[in-house]
């Protein structure tokens, strides 16, 4: 190492092309910055660090998954895993639970777009409009983002009980006797998307204000001299401009409502009543940790995997045709 | 076309007072150029012509109409921006033809109009890139076709050559005041470049500190400034000036400042005062018997080439005057050769102690 160092440093030192580790490391960097990649160590080497990261928790889980979910197994280690082909998937795909969970999944989704998807945006327009003046207000709306979803949800059941619950006796003043709404499976998951609604909404508000700040007030002053109101502003300068934003806050709503919902499901009404409220996510969890049904629970987790997969493909796609990038 | 009036526009920000009982009267097809030292209100002025900015008090009339309280979207006029606010968007046809759309006018007519507008400009290869796909020079391009395709009642101008470099920033200034000309509306145009005042401006408003200090035609400003501030603003390089004591004596009056004595034409009183001479007025010859003569040394000599720029410093005993002369053709002096510098009385101008003319000199 030391002879080579040596030898490389006399006038004739640029770095051989294939010198590979055994050069000394500037002259690696030299190599790496000339010419990337020509069968050098030396990239596989940075990138190590992430590489293994993946493969360990990321691919590692996920081939595992797939292989459990071809066996029956009960999470104890003495027991042997007994192989039993797609069995896992029709049991799954044909039980009620399963059949609840995707249905209730979709009412999920949808109800988050207007709610968090869309719900944001005039709030964050006029909270932009309002210039510094806004500050506070974005404080106040960011808050129950940091609160955790725990201290929601009991806060929640509280306020919400009909018995000595908050909402009781405002209930009483426009006459009307409070219901149970978290025993009722109509009304048990609108009680859940609309505290995540709640929870989520400041954050997407935020990051509609960060696309927001990106737009040049030039722009709107430029508009209304060019004769447009408000409305118009809004509708040809202020959505298209923000349909990254837009893009960007669907994506990662939709997917991440999935799993936000699963404290306060987990908290306030474990699936129930009658599976009303449990999703694919929670129906998991359900599957490999409420039955020990560990070959169910990871079927379950393959289908997720695949129905977000589509999700995020067909919303990439989306985003490259409809996106009106900006300079 | 229209008829403009500020009619004592003030404007503050909070408790800062930008713009000071402004009034100015722009007539119908005019040019005129507002100049002044970055932060003295022009863009502030401008803005609030355009609606976008609400003064504090005074009226702004459009044909003799108070528009102060109208929404610049109902005022009728165009502005181009100095960022040229080009809606990033939408294809270069679309930002020409913007305005014309919200008009609800007839998809062919926008296509011809816009057309025309962008043939004006030279623009005609560029309609369906987006802003993004320009240079500097065709977006400034796209922003005066969006602002002349609506045949705005009048133009506003908030520095649109800032961006660009000497020589397109030459040529589109002679491009702008043509096409104004030809399209006869009027124009109020801002800037801090004296030169663009200078070449374009029917008549230029020199502005600081937010009121007006003084209105004309570029040539009265230039000549016949009435303070110290407008001598030294206008022309580059700036006007000499010196302070310096009137003296009057058996009725002759002299300017008398350390290291310098010149005779001043009578009617001159007595007390402190400024002295200003343009560079341009020196010469090395003398012209004419009453010319009055400059002694110093050469501290610096600048070559451009069609003249040469010569600082020259004046020293006495109580003291040292500095000045610039501003010679045709090429000179070589070596530094700290003894000059002599020629001026013809006419040419100085004396301020009194507060920097306003005193009403003597041409
Ligand atoms: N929205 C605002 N709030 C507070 N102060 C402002 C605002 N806009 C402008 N000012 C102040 O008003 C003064 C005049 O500003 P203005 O933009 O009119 O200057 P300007 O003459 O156009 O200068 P420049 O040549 O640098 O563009 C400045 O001191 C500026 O700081
Ligand atoms: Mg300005």
């Amino acid at each position: 190492m030391v002879d080579t160092a040596l030898s490389n440093a006399g006038p004739d030192a640029r770095p051989h092309p294939r010198g590979g580790l055994q050069r000394p490391l500037a002259a690696g960097w030299a190599h790496l910055r000339g010419r990337a990649g020509t069968g050098s160590l030396v990239p596989w080497l940075y990138l190590a660090p992430t590489l293994v990261l993946l493969a360990v928790f990321t691919y590692w889980p996920l081939i595992h998954t797939a292989y459990l979910s071809l066996v029956e197994w009960n999470l104890n280690p003495g027991q042997p895993a007994r192989f039993v082909g797609l069995d896992n998937y029709s049991r799954v795909a044909g039980s009620n639970l399963f059949q609840a969970a995707l249905g209730n999944t979709l009412v999920y989704l949808a109800a988050s777009i207007p709610l968090k998807v869309l719900l944001p945006i005039p709030i964050a327009v006029f909270l932009w409009s309002l210039g510094s003046k806004g500050h506070i207000y974005r404080a106040v709306l960011f808050l129950p983002t940091l609160i955790s979803f725990v201290v929601v949800g009991v806060a929640v059941m509280w306020i919400l009980n009909p018995i000595f619950g908050y909402a009781k006796q405002y209930a009483a003043m426009i006459g009307i006797r409070m219901p149970n709404l978290m025993a009722d499976p109509d009304t048990a998951i609108w009680v859940i998307i609309v505290v995540s609604s709640w929870k989520v909404l400041g954050f997407n508000v935020l990051l509609y204000l960060a696309g927001l700040a990106s737009i040049n007030r030039d722009y709107i002053e430029a508009m209304r001299m060019d004769g447009a109101g408000d409305g118009t502003i809004f509708t040809r300068l202020i959505w298209p401009l923000l349909t990254p934003t837009l893009m960007f806050v669907l994506i990662s709503t939709l997917i991440f409502t999935m799993q936000q919902v699963f404290t306060p499901i987990d908290l306030m009404t474990q699936g129930g009543p009658s599976n009303s409220t449990t999703n694919l996510f929670y129906m998991v969890y359900q599957y490999s940790f409420v039955t020990f049904d560990v070959g169910g629970g990871a079927a379950g987790t393959v289908m997720l995997f695949l129905l977000l997969m589509v999700m995020a493909l067909v919303q990439l796609r989306l985003i490259d045709r409809r996106v009106q990038y900006k300079q | 076309m229209a008829f403009i009036q500020f009619d004592r526009v003030s404007k503050s920000f909070g408790a800062t007072r930008v713009v000071l009982d402004f009034s100015l009267e722009i007539a119908e097809g005019e040019f005129v150029v507002l100049v002044g030292p970055s932060g003295c209100g022009k863009t502030t002025s401008l803005r609030m012509l355009a609606g976008l900015e609400q003064p504090t008090s005074g009226r702004i009339l459009i044909d003799g109409v108070d528009v102060t309280q109208v929404p610049s979207k109902e005022r009728g006029l165009a502005m181009v921006f100095q960022s040229y606010a080009l809606y990033p968007h939408m294809s270069v046809a679309e930002n020409i033809g913007f305005a014309l759309s919200l008009q609800r006018l007839p998809k062919a007519e926008i296509e011809q109009r816009v057309a025309a507008a962008a043939d004006r400009l030279d623009i005609g290869h560029l309609l369906s890139r987006k802003p993004r796909e320009l240079s500097g020079g065709q977006r400034q391009r796209v922003a005066v076709a969006r602002s002349i395709v609506r045949e705005p009642r009048a133009f506003l101008f908030d520095e649109p050559l800032s961006n660009l470099d000497a020589k397109l920033r030459h040529s589109a200034r002679v491009e702008i005041r043509t096409l104004q000309r030809q399209l006869g509306i009027t124009t109020l145009y801002v800037t801090h470049d004296q030169v663009e005042a200078m070449t374009m401006a029917d008549r230029i408003v020199v502005m600081d500190g937010g009121a007006i200090r003084q209105v004309g035609t570029p040539m009265d400003v230039y000549r016949n400034p009435n303070s110290v501030f407008v001598a030294s603003f206008l022309g580059a390089p700036p006007t000499n000036c010196i302070d310096g004591e009137v003296t009057v004596s058996d009725g002759a009056a002299r300017f008398v400042a350390p290291a310098l004595s010149v005779p001043l034409p009578s009617g001159a009183r007595p007390g402190r005062g400024t002295l200003g001479i343009r560079p341009e007025s020196f010469s090395l010859s003398q012209q004419s018997g009453e010319d009055i003569r400059l002694e110093g040394r050469v501290r610096f000599v600048e070559a451009l080439g069609a003249e040469t720029l010569i600082d020259v410093a004046m020293e006495g005993q109580d003291g040292a005057a500095y000045l610039t002369a501003r010679l045709p053709g090429q000179h070589d002096f070596a530094q700290g050769r003894p000059i002599g510098l020629f001026a013809a009385p006419a040419s100085l101008r004396l301020f009194d102690a507060d920097g306003n003319h005193a009403g003597m000199g041409r």
